[in-house]
């Protein structure tokens, strides 16, 4: 049987990578930020509440920790890039083709750019359900909301993402043409 | 857009619909181009949202859970660490504990009263029957004088008058002598 200090590592090992993707669209891309929160979130999770979760729950209570540092995150810094921020992002080692580095970024940075015109409620229920693939009901659950305002949250992020991003690909299309 | 069924196309591409309802959005789909073009749109924005790539790099997460692992647990209240399982046997040993204690006390008390009746009773002196037969007390009706009937001597008053007698005979018979 694994010692807890390897089950924990196991656990580290499979969300903390997922968690930081969470974070950095959540945040807008702040990804140095966002590593550190998921840092943070393990850390409280293996000082004080690992070993009392029930099986299975450890992940939710992952993400909603997560989530809530990330709102005192905006609270307190809205939404500019701090300088460190930058300097991370600037010295972060490139892929091999630049070319294809370039479109990957050109597009994340489009769906970051979406996903800040969300409310917080809206993008967080479409970050879980479409990154994590969290069922409506575990979403209310990491959330304390119901399973029918997750329903409409995300059918309402869908619905104006579906908008912008058909108003973006037509002013593209008539500054090309 | 007009169509009633655009929610449903959203739970219906997040497996949230129950089989029945999700096959008759189905059937509407094939007569709707408009939800058609949604579901297409919604499928697509889920492909960008869920291919966003962090930027995290393998040796920042090899950092963090090393830290994370080396830094010390928060010690519970009192010293002792509870897990949720535990929590749940202690109560329940305390709720058995305090409900055989109750029956026990219930069942001593039923008990109880009978041993002191029986004491009470035998302690109890046996009444000595009355001697008139009349009604007591009543004087007055129909004219007729009634005896009162002479109250019960005390054994006190009954040894007090047997030492008398005894007196009198033994100065009688010394008189005589």
């Amino acid at each position: 049987m694994a010692s807890e200090d390897e089950e924990f590592t196991m656990l580290f090992q499979d969300f903390y990578p997922s968690l930081c993707r969470f974070l950095e669209c959540l945040l807008g891309g702040r990804a140095p930020l966002a590593q550190d929160l998921a840092q943070e979130s393990f850390l409280q999770l293996h000082r004080t509440a690992w070993g009392t979760l029930p099986a299975g729950e450890a992940r939710f209570w992952l993400y909603r920790v997560a989530r809530n540092m990330a709102i005192n995150e905006f609270r307190k810094s809205n939404t500019r890039y701090r300088l460190f921020d930058r300097v991370a992002e600037a010295m972060r080692p490139r892929t091999r083709n630049p070319e294809q580095e370039y479109e990957t970024q050109e597009q994340q940075t489009l769906v970051l750019e979406m996903l800040q015109t969300l409310p917080e409620d809206q993008r967080t229920a479409l970050l879980l359900r479409e990154q994590e693939q969290l069922s409506y009901r575990e979403i209310g659950q990491v959330l304390n909301v119901s399973e029918s305002k997750v329903k409409v949250d995300i059918f309402r992020a869908r619905a104006s993402l579906r908008e912008r991003w058909s108003k973006r690909v037509k002013t593209a299309g008539a500054s090309v043409s | 857009m007009n169509c009633n069924f655009t929610e449903k196309v959203s739970s219906l591409i997040d497996g949230e619909l129950s089989p029945s309802d999700a096959r008759e959005v189905e059937r509407h789909l094939l007569n709707c181009g408009e939800c058609q073009q949604m579901r297409a749109d919604f499928l697509n924005l889920r492909s960008q949202i869920a291919g966003f790539e962090t930027s995290l790099q393998p040796v920042v997460q090899n950092r963090a859970l090393k830290k994370i692992l080396s830094t010390p647990r928060r010690a519970p209240a009192f010293g002792l660490q509870w897990s949720f399982g535990k929590a749940v046997a202690f109560a329940s040993l305390l709720i058995a504990g305090a409900l055989m204690g109750f029956m026990l006390y219930q069942s001593s008390n039923s008990r109880g009263p009978q041993s002191g009746r029986e004491v009470v009773a035998v302690n109890e002196p046996t009444p000595v029957p009355s001697r008139s037969t009349g009604s007591t007390g009543s004087t007055g009706s129909t004219g007729q004088q009634q005896q009162k009937p002479e109250p019960e001597p005390s054994p006190a008053q009954e040894r007090q008058r047997r030492k008398q007698s005894a007196a009198q005979v033994s100065s009688k018979t010394s008189v005589g002598a």
